[in-house]
Formats: C-alpha cells, structure tokens, sequence
C-alpha cells in the first residue's frame, strides 16, 4: 500500500500531490477504527479555529488555557479519566466487541497524545506570534494527519514540515533509495530485534519477583534495548516512509545508548518529544519562575525541573510508576546539574567512558518502571535481579538471533555515533544492504508483528 | 527548484529491479527447500504428533491442551492440542494426515469459542499456531486469508511462511526432537481480576454456518481417516454465569444434531457427580476456564472410563 502511494504521488501533477496525500493519510487513520478519524478531525478542526480566532482576537484574555484545554480534552479523556473514573466509559466508549479474556477492553485512538501535541505546538507557536496562523483547513489538515508521523510521531512543527508538504515536490532518487534503506532498517530493529526480546521481557514480567537472576537481568536490560529497537525503529519506518514522499521529518533518535549523562541521553532519545517538553513546558516555566524572587537559583531551576519530568513521566499515562519515572528523571537532571558545574575542565576520555556506563544502567533501572504495571513489580524484578539466585534462561536459538541482531544495531549506533560522517555512498552496496535486511527480517524476524510500544503512549 | 540527486532514476531502477529480481529467486529457492524440510521436522505438528507413533490424538483448544492428560487417558496418546486451536485446525489436521498413521482414535475436545465468531475469532489471529498447518493446508489458509491483509502475500511467497522459524525448521528437520506425550499442564489457581467486567456473550452474533460446517468436515474427515472421533467437552466454571450458558446450550443443540447423524462417540453432554464437582471446586481449575494438573488428572481417568464403557464398542468407522 505504502510503495503504491509513493508511485500514485510521483505521477500525479504537482498540485493535486498534497490533496493526495491528506486522502491517504485519512484514509490510512480510517483503517484503524472510522469512530476515530472523526476524533482525528475534530481535533485537527479545533485546533485550525484556534490559529484563526488567535489572529483576530490577539487580546481575548484566557484563549491559550481554553484552546489547549479544548484540544486536550480527548486526550485527558482517553488517558487519565476513565482510568481514574472507570464508570465513564462502561456505558458509552467503543469497548472491543470480544477479547480472549472475555471481559471488554477499551479502545484508544492510536497516535492521540503525538497528534494532540503537534496541534499544541501549532496554538502556542500561533499565540507567541512565531507564525501567521493557515488560512486553508485542508492544508492545515494534512499537516496533522500527514500519515508516516500521524501514529507515534516524530512530533513535527509547522514551519518545517508545511513548507515542505506543500512545495510537493517529487522525491529524488537519493531520497527513494535513502527511504528505503531506513524503511530496512527500521522493520529490522523491531522484528529481528525488539519483537524477539519481548518473548523474553514479556516472561520476565508476567510475575517479577519469582524470576532467577539471569531471567531477572534479562527483562530488565532486555527491556531498555527492546523499547530502543521497537520505537527507534517505528521511527526509522516512519522516516522511510515520509521520504518516499519526497518528505525529510526530523531524526527522533540520534544513538542515544551511548549518551555519556542523563542530559545527553535526553537529547538523543525521543528527540521530538524532548524539544516540545522543552519548548513549550521547562522555558515557560522557568520564565515564571524567575519572577520568584525570593527562591534562590538553583532551587528555581530544581523545581522547574521537578515539574517538567512529572509531566513528561505522566505523559506516559496515568499510573503510579510512571510518576516515579518523572520523579527519577528530575532527580537524575538536577543532580547532573551539580557535578556539570563542579566540573572545570572538558571531559575526558576515562571519564566520559565511566559517564556512559553510569547513565546507561541508570536508564535500565529507570526504564524498568515503564514495563513494571505496578511499583511492586519493579522492585520485585530490581529484588530477583541483585538476589543473585540460581537458574538459567533456556538457551535457544532466540538469544543467538538476538545478540546479532543487538550487534548489529550497536555497531551501527557506535559508527554514527564516533564517525558521524561516515556514509555508504555506492549505490550497490546500499542496495545490497537493502537485499540483505529484507531476507533477515523475512527468515529471522519475528513473525507475531507485536504493537509498537509507544503506540499505547 | 529542482531537488539535486547524486544518482539517476534509470541506475537506482537497474539496482532496485536486480534487487527485486534476486529477492524473488532467494523467496522461492529458500522456500522450497524450507517447505521439503519442513514435512520431517517437528515444526509439524502432524509430524511431531506421529513421531512415537500414537494411537489416541487429542485435538482441540486450551481447554484440551490443559485438560486432557494422556497418561491418565491410557495407551499411546498424544495431545496435539494447543492454545487457541480452532476447529477449523483440528479438520486440518485431518486432512493432512498422511496415508500410514499410527492413529486409531481421535478426541476432540469441543469448545464453544470456536462458535463465538467463527473464522474471524480472535484465536485465528494465533499466527503461531495456524501458520504451522497453513502452510500445507491451502483450505485453512483460505480461512485465513480473509483475517489478514498480509495472508495474500504469505500464500505466494515462499519464505514469508516460514518467518522467524526458519532456523528452527532446519535444525528440528536434522535432528527430531522427543515429541514426549504433547500435555502442557497448568499449576494452581489464577484468581480473577474483579476489575474487569463480564461480558455477555449473548449478545454478539450468532454462531456462524462455517463452524458448523468445519465440524461436520471434521466428523467426515474422522471417518474417511478410518479414526474413531470421540468428542468431549472439558468442563468450564464459566457455565455458571447464565448469558453464557443459554448461548452454549443454543450451540450445542445445533452440534449435537452433528454428533447424531454420523457415528461419533459423544461424551459432551455427560451429567456426572465427577464433572459437577470438579466445576464446583475451584482447586482443580487453573482459571475459570482451565483445569490444572489435577484437576486434569481426575477428568481424564473419568474421560478414560467413559471411553471404555461407551465408545469401547464402536468398530473403526466406515466412509460415510
């Protein structure tokens, strides 16, 4: 479907090309569930009514809070209130009409909290002047709906990403070719990767603290590489599949497991997501705080922080666990924050090595509660894992598929990572590259084709 | 302005039409190499299943796979049931089974899932436990096919069956593992989660034709195989909630209309003080569905009595 669309789009005349795209991407939205499109274009309408009401009304006192909350309120409504109110939708929410269980379960609209972010970062920008709002409503639907971003990001911002959807112009063959090799690689991090070391998270979590040490350890870090191949590899599918429209989206991964602090890995990891959090709630925020003068700097910057990572752990959803991501994160930022000033001179190669095998099991251990449905949970796998009990892992051909998979994926992270300009320039040995991720996902790929994990975000 | 390119269209369709033209060889070379080792490996279930050369099969869903033992059952036995096999599996079974099988008898363990939504049950969607029979069965495939955009490509590619299993079919072709006797037994009791609401499954559709259809393939499939085809029905705690038993005894009725017109040993319907406490004691289910170790103990030592005393008689069935 996907190859069809790019070809239908390189032959139509340039001016029907972007009209094509907003039907193929309703289109695709459509198929997940026809209830949610119309979820999809309320939203998009609302938001395209905010941008325009803005313009005419720059001085209506509260219009942000409204429009925000307006465009939120699916949002808040999906994500936290029938969860801390389960009576709401036991009458009137779209309930699957059968599951294995037997018991009903609730449908989300996938890629909710990514598009409602994109259509924040649009009102805000709109209000702070940045941009004049889109007078079209169809060209500012397509900037939301604009398939390969739609689901689970990268969280895009108007001037990059309109500019280029309405120039429509047709991708180059550079583009085709580097479309494809990330649409390779991005099905090879999920199904040679992710999805096989979900076989053994999955075990690992199903009652944590009985697990062996060696099982223990093997949900906890498998987890961590399982989240990193499944939505740096949604995201790679999605990059592919934008430049296959002649699209460039922003690179929402740039090998963040070789972050050498927590500040760095946050700069690497979901960057989209990271820059939204810092554009429009950490500055916001710490401009206000500024404004306490009584408060000394340092605990104005810590409490801006605390904040900051609460919101993006309850991003996650509504749990317990998820706050004490937040709780964690901040922690962790704020006490980077103190040994980065401590520190005079530019980091060493010693240092920077002991910065990275420090942060990276920090990640682990932080990531963990993500997995973990409950708090007891986590300390339960933390609990098996450091008991250092006897047993084993049953050995299978699984783990070997695994860590080659793993190899792979660290080795290219550490080439882009310490040789960033490095590139494979023939057209040959791309194609071959090509050739060759395609029969491994094919042979040696998962065959389940789990969900992407952050499609539940 | 016009994007620059640092290669042509015409050299990136030559790479990618070689590329498309090796994958297209690789797929079916590898696929037909695969689908020959495949036959001898236990990837099979057929395969697996024959390996010890049983006399007794037992074929169904979780309900089987947990609750039928066969050592408790008596003679060589095997269960080849699984978790999520639908009765549609259990006709494939048949229909592939080759010409010198060991089998005298098959019990099959009647679940009214299979009857919820026919085809489109969300147990099809077990790719794992389909695909292994999909891939020689062309008919089970066909059901399939209209579950999953994907199944088109799978029915022509030659690899795309064999996903994430192809070393495993390699290796178990070369070298057979022990089949042993097939049970998979659960331990203790999973408590039900009081969060969750019952839902009533009275009020979805009604059963469809088609599954009815595959249990009467599956009684005539039994009789051309020269099998004597038993069926029982492994007891639930969930008869108890009355929207779902009014729908099970509306499906039953229907299925035992099958039962009597063709020579079949029906167990389904046996009121006993055995299966009445096993359904009252939640000790012996490992969730409301599910028997544990002993309660499938006690279930199959009565099953295997049933069958002595009522199916014990019944001479290997002719064609119909």
């Amino acid at each position: 479907m996907l190859f069809s669309a790019a070809i239908l789009f390189g032959l139509a005349s340039k001016p029907v090309r972007p009209w094509f795209l907003l039907a193929a991407s309703l289109a695709f939205y459509g198929t997940f569930n026809w209830a949610f499109l119309i979820l999809l274009v309320a939203v998009i309408a609302c938001t395209y009514a905010a941008g325009r009401f803005i313009q005419r009304h720059p001085h209506f006192g509260w219009q942000v809070p409204i429009w925000t909350l307006a465009v939120m309120s699916p949002l808040l409504f999906y994500k936290y209130l029938i969860i801390w109110f389960p009576w709401m939708w036991e009458s009137f929410i779209p309930v699957s009409t059968f599951d294995l269980e037997g018991y009903g379960t609730v449908l989300i609209p996938v890629g909710l909290s990514f598009f409602t972010f994109q259509c924040l970062s649009y009102i805000f920008d709109v209000r702070r002047g940045y941009y004049p709002p889109e007078r079209n409503p169809l060209r500012f639907g397509l900037f939301i709906a604009f398939f390969p971003q739609l689901l689970a990001g990268p969280i895009e911002r108007w001037p990059s990403l309109s500019k280029q959807l309405f120039s429509a112009e047709r991708p180059t063959p550079d583009m085709v070719l580097d479309g494809l090799q990330l649409l390779a690689y991005g099905f090879f991090m999920k199904l040679a990767l992710a999805d096989w070391l979900g076989f053994y998270v999955d075990a690992a979590y199903v009652n944590p603290a009985a697990n062996s040490s060696v099982a223990a350890f093997l949900g906890l870090y498998g987890f961590t590489f399982q989240i990193y191949g499944d939505f740096c590899g949604y995201s790679l599918i999605a990059l592919g599949s934008a430049r296959l429209f002649g699209i460039k989206l922003i690179i929402n991964f740039r090998q963040p497991l070789f972050a050498r602090d927590i500040e760095e890995f946050w700069q690497r990891w979901h960057i989209s997501l990271t820059r939204w959090i810092g554009d429009y709630v950490y500055r916001p925020l710490g401009v206000q705080m500024i404004k306490i003068k009584w408060l000394p700097k340092r605990a104005q910057e810590s409490a801006v922080l605390l904040v900051t990572w609460i919101a993006m752990g309850l991003w996650h959803g509504a749990k317990v666990p998820f706050l004490i991501f937040g709780l964690i994160m901040a922690i962790l930022f704020i006490l980077n924050g103190f040994y980065k000033r401590g520190r005079r001179r530019r980091p060493r190669v010693m240092s920077s090595l002991i910065g990275w095998v420090v942060t990276f099991h920090l990640i682990v251990v932080a990531f963990a509660l993500i997995r973990a449905e409950t708090m007891e949970d986590w300390f339960g796998l933390l609990k098996a894992a450091f008991a250092f009990s006897p047993g084993h892992v049953p050995f299978s051909g699984i783990l070997v598929n695994i860590f080659i998979a793993l190899f792979v994926v660290m080795g290219v992270d550490a080439v882009r990572r310490f040789w960033p300009d490095y590139r494979l320039k023939n057209l040959y040995s791309r194609t071959a590259v090509i050739g060759l991720l395609v029969i491994w996902v094919l042979v040696l790929g998962h065959d389940d084709g789990k969900t992407i994990i952050y499609f539940g975000f | 302005m016009e994007r620059q390119s640092s290669i042509s269209a015409s050299e990136l369709s030559l790479a990618l039409a070689g590329l498309a033209l090796f994958l297209i060889a690789f797929d079916a070379v590898g696929g037909w190499v695969l689908r020959g080792a495949y036959q001898k490996s236990t990837v099979n279930p057929i395969y697996r299943a024959l390996l010890g050369n049983p006399e007794t099969v037992v074929l169904g869903s979780s309900t089987a796979m947990s609750g039928l033992s066969p050592s408790a059952l008596g003679g060589r036995a095997y269960n080849a049931s699984e978790n999520g096999q639908t009765i549609f599996y259990a006709a494939a079974f048949l229909r592939n089974l080759p010409l010198d099988h060991s089998l005298k008898r098959v019990i099959f363990g009647f679940d009214v899932q299979d009857f919820i939504r026919g085809h489109k049950s969300e147990f099809m969607k077990y790719l794992k436990t389909l695909a292994p029979l999909a891939e020689i069965d062309s008919e089970l495939m066909k059901k399939y096919e209209l579950n999953d955009p994907l199944a088109r490509y799978k029915y022509v590619s030659g690899l795309y069956p064999f996903q994430g299993r192809a070393r495993r079919v390699l290796f178990e072709w070369w070298r057979p593992k022990n089949a042993g006797n097939g049970f998979t037994f659960f331990e203790g009791y999973e408590k039900r989660n009081p969060n969750r609401r019952p839902e009533d499954y009275a009020t979805l559709l009604e059963a469809p034709e088609e599954s009815y259809e595959a249990l009467r393939q599956l009684v005539d499939l039994a009789g051309k195989r020269n099998l004597q085809l038993i069926v029982v029905s492994p007891p639930w705690r969930d008869q108890l909630i009355p929207a779902r038993q009014k729908r099970y005894s509306r499906i039953m009725k229907t299925a035992q209309k099958i039962f009597q017109t063709s020579a079949v040993c029906n167990l389904t319907e046996i009121s006993s003080s055995v299966i009445d406490k096993l359904i009252g004691d939640e000790t012996k289910f490992f969730d409301r569905r599910h028997l544990n170790g002993t309660g499938a103990e006690i279930y199959s030592r009565f099953i295997a009595q049933l069958i002595a005393n009522r199916c014990g008689e019944l001479s290997r069935l002719s064609s119909p």
